[in-house]
């Protein structure tokens, strides 16, 4: 469903820094794939340049057998994104937005599947409330129903609980889980190991632009002897320290 | 298509519900210019009656005859000299005792009740002169108008309403542009400078859409609303000057005679300028960062549309061919050709055409700016207006 090779991105601000150097993995559909790295690490490089919003400068990246730079507009048809700030506009109420997106990716009936993910979402009683006047929760609800507006089979979810409640941050992990029931590949971006143990199918360790480990959960514990993510990840990174050393 | 519309749609249901754009676009132009106009006509005529109640005050130095008759009211006598003509004590200074024989009236152009005073006072010198004139005349023998220079009657045959028509026509096109720019200001800062600040941008350019139809749907947003502006304030200021006439019991304000094939297109290229100086204030917003960034660089595009529109108000500067390829200027002398009867079809088609292709590039261009990545992510502004940014 996801499939990169190789991608590479790097920055010239003024010097070069290489932000993503050549990652490589891939992710089915009905599967949760976890790209888990501290801040800085490249995962939203890495996510923006699958949602072509970045030009990768080296690699190839297909989704959904479209690739990100011969194919960009098929690539954001089969995709659903949410990135860490929601984006929702502030003046429009939240019926609104996701009839607007609905409208914007060619969905037929926009306002009978606006009704529906309103429904779905429990987005009802603040339906008709403007984005900027909803709590992180209720915003967090429409910008997930905005992105699966056209019902796409890949999500891809940038730090998507950052700054969330544990309770609103506990719903949309089990948005994940839904997601992945229903057949869709999640690719989700964390720096929460809790988050990702309990959802990740398969994780991929990222750390200075480059994939440290890339397997199941129980292999990268075999791997590393540890049993606890955070321990797993801590091995990783320190031992990709000692070999740059 | 499918796309600007859904585009167009959601940036003018924001739009109106921005108390900026509100105001900018539909109270100021609909409301406060028709009533600031309405209020300094007001004032003006106020100011004329006020002065017109208030007798001038004058000193004269003449011979006793000559003082008797110019001192008839409304003119009251006064004195001071010219100290108090400086400190508005006095209206008008006359001296006719000066050993040439002739007489000098000083007063002030800037005050009304002076010029007033100037005005009465020549009409009756004037009279006296032609007076002293046939005096003279029956004193030789000869007949009473012998001496008197020929009279002269200047008729002027542009008549009153060719007079108003031309000052309108080199009034209209600016006003009409002034409404039309600063209308679109705020909309077009609003959708793409609003936006990126708000980072609400990243979620629609992730949508399956090209860029182009996200640029139209902001381009047409805007548009929209600053020709719904400008048609209103001309609705609003053109029923604001009928009323004034009317009050005066003049009907200088039929449009009947104004319509024509030319002033058709000359409006139609004055619609196609609307999405070209939105689709240019545009580009020179897509790199600011803030808001207050964008609404320098609107009020720079501004300002320089408005140079531009200026020279159709230069009496000398004829509307023609050479004016048509002209951005904004050559919408400005197309409509005062059109309202003037002076310009034919041809330079007006060349100006929309101008316009449209304007329109064109300005689009494509802004599509090439959202395509690039830094545009979102890094520092999209050019070296040379980077000075525009606020805190650089």
């Amino acid at each position: 469903m996801i499939e990169v090779r190789g991608l590479t991105k790097r920055f010239h601000s003024p010097r070069v820094v290489t932000a993503v150097d050549d990652v490589s993995f891939r992710c089915e559909a009905g599967a949760i794939f976890g790209l888990l790295g501290p801040n800085g690490a490249g995962k939203t490089t890495t996510l923006r340049m699958l949602a072509t919003l970045l030009a990768p400068d080296e690699g190839t990246a297909t989704l959904s057998g479209c690739e990100v730079r011969q194919d960009p507009t098929g690539v954001r048809g089969s995709i659903g994104y949410v990135s860490t700030t929601t984006g929702l506009y502030g003046r429009l109420t939240a019926r609104e937005m996701i009839t607007y997106f609905a409208r914007l990716q060619g969905v037929t009936e926009p306002r009978r599947r606006s009704d529906e993910l309103v429904e779905r979402f429990g987005i009802g009683p603040f339906a008709h409330v403007r984005c900027d006047r909803l709590s992180t929760g209720m915003r967090q609800k429409v910008s997930i129903a905005r992105a699966v507006v056209h019902d796409p089979p890949i999500l891809i979810l940038d730090e998507p609980t950052s700054g969330l409640d544990v309770m609103v941050a506990r719903s949309f992990l089990e948005f994940v889980e839904q997601a992945r029931d229903e057949g869709r590949c999640v690719l989700f971006s964390t720096h929460i190991m809790s988050e990702a143990e309990r959802l990740c199918d398969r994780v991929a360790i990222l750390h200075q632009g480059r994939i440290l480990a890339d397997d199941t959960l129980p292999a990268l514990r075999e791997a590393s002897g540890h049993r606890y993510l955070e321990d797993i990840f801590v091995h990783f990174v320190q031992t990709a320290r000692d070999e740059d050393a | 298509m499918r796309a600007v519309l859904a585009v167009l749609g959601k940036e003018l249901r924001e739009a109106f519900r921005d108390a900026n754009v509100l105001l900018y676009s539909v109270a100021f132009p609909l409301l406060l210019y028709p009533l600031l106009l309405w209020g300094a006509v007001q004032l003006l005529m106020l100011q004329a009656g006020v002065v017109e109640q208030q007798a001038p005050r004058v000193e004269i130095h003449a011979p006793a005859a000559l003082m008797e008759v110019l001192l008839e009211p409304p003119l009251t006598p006064g004195g001071g000299g010219l100290g108090a003509l400086q400190a508005d004590e006095l209206d008008a200074l006359v001296e006719a005792d000066g050993a040439d024989g002739g007489v000098t009236v000083k007063y002030r152009s800037t005050r009304g009740r002076s010029e007033r005073a100037r005005e009465l006072l020549e009409e009756r010198l004037d009279d006296q002169r032609d007076l002293a004139l046939e005096q003279l005349a029956v004193a030789a023998g000869l007949p009473t108008d012998a001496l008197c220079p020929w009279p002269i009657l200047s008729i002027d045959d542009a008549g009153r309403e060719r007079v108003a028509l031309d000052a309108l026509a080199r009034v209209i096109p600016l006003l009409a542009l002034l409404t039309l720019i600063i209308s679109i200001i705020y909309p077009m800062v609003e959708v793409i400078t609003g936006e990126r600040e708000r980072g609400t941008l990243e979620t629609t350019l992730v949508a399956a859409v090209p860029r182009w139809a996200v640029v139209a749907g902001k381009l047409l947003c805007a548009s929209i609303t600053g020709l719904l502006a400008m048609v209103g304030n001309a609705v609003a200021v053109w029923a604001t000057l009928s009323g004034l006439a009317s009050e005066g019991g003049d009907g200088l304000l039929a449009l009947g005679p104004l319509l024509s094939v030319e002033l058709g297109l000359a409006v139609g290229a004055l619609v196609l300028l609307a999405p070209a100086i939105a689709a240019w204030m545009g580009l020179v917003l897509l790199p600011a960062r803030s808001f207050e960034s964008g609404q320098n660089r609107g009020t720079l595009v501004m300002t320089f549309a408005l140079a531009l529109a200026v020279p159709c108000l230069i009496p000398s500067l004829e509307p023609g061919w050479a004016w048509a390829a002209v951005p904004v200027g050559g919408t400005a002398m197309a409509l005062r050709g059109a309202i003037m009867g002076q310009l034919s079809a041809g330079p007006i088609l060349l100006t929309g055409l101008v316009n449209l292709a304007l329109v064109g590039l300005g689009m494509f261009l802004g599509g090439r700016v959202l395509s690039r990545e830094d545009y979102l992510f890094g520092h999209a502004t050019p070296r040379w207006l980077a000075w525009l940014e606020h805190g650089r």
